[in-house]
């Protein structure tokens, strides 16, 4: 009951702001009638984007109007945090009434992407297939992959945002410091990461004589990456024998969860490990006594501070790549995109290519570098090819996350630059990229659905991730986990997924 | 109280004869200040109480918000039907009803005994302070209680865990041992709700005639005796009627809490899952709309024949009842 009153709540807030914001919209359209001359009124734009920043900003920033003045708009941007994106998301795609431009994070799994993909059938959303290629950059070779990766069924009913394919994703970031103390390299191998891991816990690297440091800050599902490396693949599904099969299922996942319970049976994790949420593994990640924890490489830099106020040696190297028991070598990586943005078919043509306009505009070299650096002279100099922040930049929050999740900067390294990184810093986490990218793991799942996955896998996931915690703590023994996973390989449910899985992957090799 | 109960009773038995038409038209005519001021409450329960009912039809379609009522696809039952035959239907009732009942059983009674005790208490600054400590954890959040209690029982700063280790005991997993999970949440509810709960019991004590006591006094009867004879069948009416209306929620077991505490927590989730922490998965994280206001559907209707049957047998044994 509780959640429906917060629903219907929401729903009128969202309601009732749009009708008030498609007032707006109206007057613009009345006057930009006569389009000719240059005088042309700006055309608003209402967007809804996640953002990874603390604090947000307003049309009173300087950097926001700076937008509004080149592409000739007047924005009114709706930022929505990103701990409370997955709900607030939902509620606005049911409230039936979607800003000009909508951000999503993915149109192909749970929550929202079948939804999507509905919304899509349904026609809710307008086809931009015949309108990219009259702009330039958002047709350009650096978005090529991007554009075309993000089609569905051959037409593009999203503008995807770009993200670089290496750099992201969670995978261990560890202390060089530590490593280096102890006399041990980068793991390469479980084995070795298992042992590496053991040593931060019990030879005491911080070297202050009592046994108070943790090996690795994590819960269960930020150590998830482990049924992956065991899997030899990325994503949900494997390819074996010519056919995808879910890894909640697999032999190797249990190997996997294996490994997790022999880490959290030897004190590896910390106390609370099976229910610590994001923000207390980063507590426990920068209290100084940690080993290493799973981020993007960004983090590397970006939570290093605090760890050096207790420890100014302190130093965070990302792991390149970890190989499983079959020898393949496994690093995150994904097709070069994170989240999508939808323009709802109320939105009349002309505005559409107004929208386009300006997403162009901040894909552009110029737009891509504003929003990612600032007005030039004003919140950067440039000092021998290098960007050097000024104090404005700070106060005009000039950071990463605001104005550049709208689009982000188009570099194959940005996933892995922080604000305030060193040049050799950087230097170091741009060789990793490097060698990640000689990692190649297949991704056999990429942009397939189908009807019984949406409807129950969500449930059947959660089920499996509980189960597996539970061994991992000793709630569960292993023969109830067997029968657990023999159980759920007879169920129906779970039956029509994977045939279905199986029917739209046989579908997409014919094309 | 029971006075004013009759006078309604007779007159709308009078607003029954053959006249009462014009008798009701007389009244709005002559009170129609008083209707006024009634208007806007009446409109508030017309437009968010009664409008959203029809809303409910979207359980027997395929509901898509960009469709809307009138074009989405009609099911029927698939959605009821895919509900029960769901394996975690039991698991979800099961927990509901044990969540709910040992609320019933010791969080109910609490606020009764708190404020038959407040009322024993002579000294009136002391009494009115202790009223205020308890009242305060009602106005914390479930954020915030969850926190608290994080930091009460955890295994890495819990206070109580710190004190079984300086005293050479073994830590305790609360949060992650199942077993604990009912006994927390209900200490938590008994916490944050017993003394805001006092409020309509202390009153209703409030309102007891003094010369019951003067009386039995005189007849020589203890404190014991007074609460006993006096005080408790005097308020007798107000835990009835809190009971019934208790009743009807009993599918609900309040979602913040209980989201708050299995949230990020797997080894509870088998005890701790609930209909309204279902509802919410299905519904708002997986935008199953139809599939979760049909779950909704079924709570209301097991809330409202709860509420119905108690109300009958409390008229059948001489009570007042809610209606």
């Amino acid at each position: 009951m509780k959640v429906k009153k917060i629903a219907s709540l929401f729903t009128a807030l969202v309601l009732s702001s749009s009708l008030a914001l498609s007032a707006c919209g109206s007057e613009d359209n009345a006057s930009s009638g006569g389009d000719g001359g240059k005088a042309a009124a700006p055309a608003d734009i209402n967007i809804s984007v996640i953002s990874y920043a603390d604090e947000f900003i307003d049309d009173t920033n300087s950097l926001w109007q700076e937008f509004e003045k080149k592409t000739n708009t007047k924005l009114n941007i709706n930022w929505i945090s990103a701990t409370t994106f997955a709900d607030k998301i939902n509620v606005l795609l049911a409230s039936g009434n979607l800003p000009d431009l909508t951000f999503v994070e993915d149109i192909t799994a749970a929550p929202v992407g079948p939804q999507i993909r509905n919304m899509i059938k349904q026609g809710v959303f307008w086809d931009l297939t015949p309108f990219l290629n009259d702009y330039p950059n958002l047709s350009s070779p650096a978005m090529k992959e991007t554009i075309e990766k993000t089609k569905i069924e051959g037409k593009n009913y999203t503008i995807p945002r770009y993200y670089p394919s290496y750099g992201g994703g969670v995978f261990p970031i560890l202390r060089k410091d530590w490593l280096d103390k102890l006399g041990l390299k980068m793991p390469e191998t479980v084995d070795e990461f298992y042992n590496t891991l053991k040593a931060f816990k019990e030879k005491d690297p911080d070297g202050n004589g009592i046994a108070d440091t943790v090996a690795y800050a994590a819960n269960p599902d930020f150590i998830g990456f482990m049924y992956n490396i065991f899997n030899d693949t990325q994503g949900a599904w494997k390819l074996r024998d010519g056919k995808l099969h879910s890894i909640l299922t697999e032999d190797a996942s249990k190997e996997a969860m294996l490994w997790i319970k022999k880490a959290y049976d030897d004190g590896l994790f910390p106390a609370d490990f099976a229910i610590l949420n994001f923000s207390q593994i980063n507590d426990v990640f920068q209290s100084g006594k940690a080993g290493g924890g799973g981020y993007a490489m960004n983090n590397a830099w970006s939570r290093i501070e605090p760890i050096q106020k207790i420890d100014p040696k302190a130093d965070l190297m990302p792991v390149t790549a970890i190989a499983g028991p079959s020898g393949n070598k496994y690093t995150p990586s994904g097709a070069p995109f994170y989240g999508h943005y939808l323009i709802p078919k109320k939105v009349p043509e002309d505005k559409v290519k107004k929208i386009l306009a300006f997403m162009d505009y901040g894909y552009g070299e110029e737009g891509n570098k504003l929003a990612r650096y600032g007005i030039p002279g004003v919140h950067y100099k440039e000092e021998n090819g290098n960007i050097v922040p000024t104090e404005q930049a700070k106060k005009d929050k000039v950071t990463t996350n605001l104005m550049d999740s709208i689009f982000h900067e188009i570099n194959e390294y940005s996933a892995v630059f922080a604000q305030g990184m060193p040049a050799d810093f950087y230097a170091r986490q741009k060789q990793i990229v490097d060698e990640r990218k000689n990692v190649k793991v297949p991704r056999p799942d990429e942009g397939l659905v189908s009807d019984a996955y949406n409807k129950y896998y969500s449930e059947i996931k959660k089920k499996t991730a509980d189960m597996r915690v539970k061994v991992i703590l000793g709630k569960a023994t292993l023969q109830e986990y067997d029968k657990y996973v023999a159980d759920l390989k007879a169920d129906p449910n779970m039956q029509l997924i994977t045939k279905e899985m199986n029917e739209t992957y046989q579908a997409s090799l014919k094309k | 109280m029971n006075s004013h109960v009759s006078e309604v009773r007779a007159n709308l038995k009078a607003l029954q004869t053959p006249t009462a038409a014009k008798r009701l038209w007389f009244d709005l005519k002559r009170d129609k200040y008083l209707y006024l001021l009634a208007l806007p409450g009446l409109l508030y329960f017309l437009i968010f109480k009664y409008i959203p009912v029809g809303g409910l039809v979207v359980a027997f379609q395929n509901y898509s918000p960009y469709l809307g009522i009138l074009k989405s696809d009609w099911v029927g039952l698939e959605h009821f039907q895919r509900f029960f035959s769901n394996k975690d239907f039991i698991l979800l009732l099961r927990n509901t009803l044990a969540i709910s009942l040992l609320n019933i059983v010791f969080f109910f009674p609490f606020p009764i005994v708190v404020s038959l005790l407040l009322n024993e208490l002579r000294n009136m600054v002391f009494k009115r302070l202790v009223q205020t400590v308890i009242y305060i954890p009602h106005f914390l959040s479930w954020v915030i209680i969850a926190g608290l209690t994080f930091l009460m029982v955890s295994e890495s700063e819990g206070l109580i865990n710190k004190i079984f280790e300086a005293i050479g005991m073994d830590k305790v997993g609360f949060l992650t041992e199942p077993d604990y999970f009912w006994g927390l949440v209900t200490i938590q509810s008994i916490w944050k709700e017993a003394g805001w709960g006092t409020i309509i019991f202390l009153a209703a004590i409030a309102g007891v005639n003094p010369q019951l006591y003067e009386a039995s006094v005189m007849d020589g009867a203890s404190r014991m005796r007074q609460v006993w004879h006096i005080t408790l069948p005097a308020i007798r009416n107000v835990i009835i009627i809190l009971f019934i209306l208790r009743l009807g929620s009993i599918m609900d077991t309040g979602f913040e809490q209980i989201y708050l505490m299995m949230n990020n927590n797997a080894t509870v989730t088998e005890v701790a899952d609930v209909f309204d922490t279902y509802v919410f998965r299905a519904g708002i994280q997986q935008g199953q709309f139809s599939y979760s206001t049909a779950i909704g559907l079924f709570k209301s209707i097991i809330g409202i024949t709860l509420v119905t049957i108690a109300n009958k047998v409390a008229k059948r044994f001489g009570e007042e009842g809610v209606y």
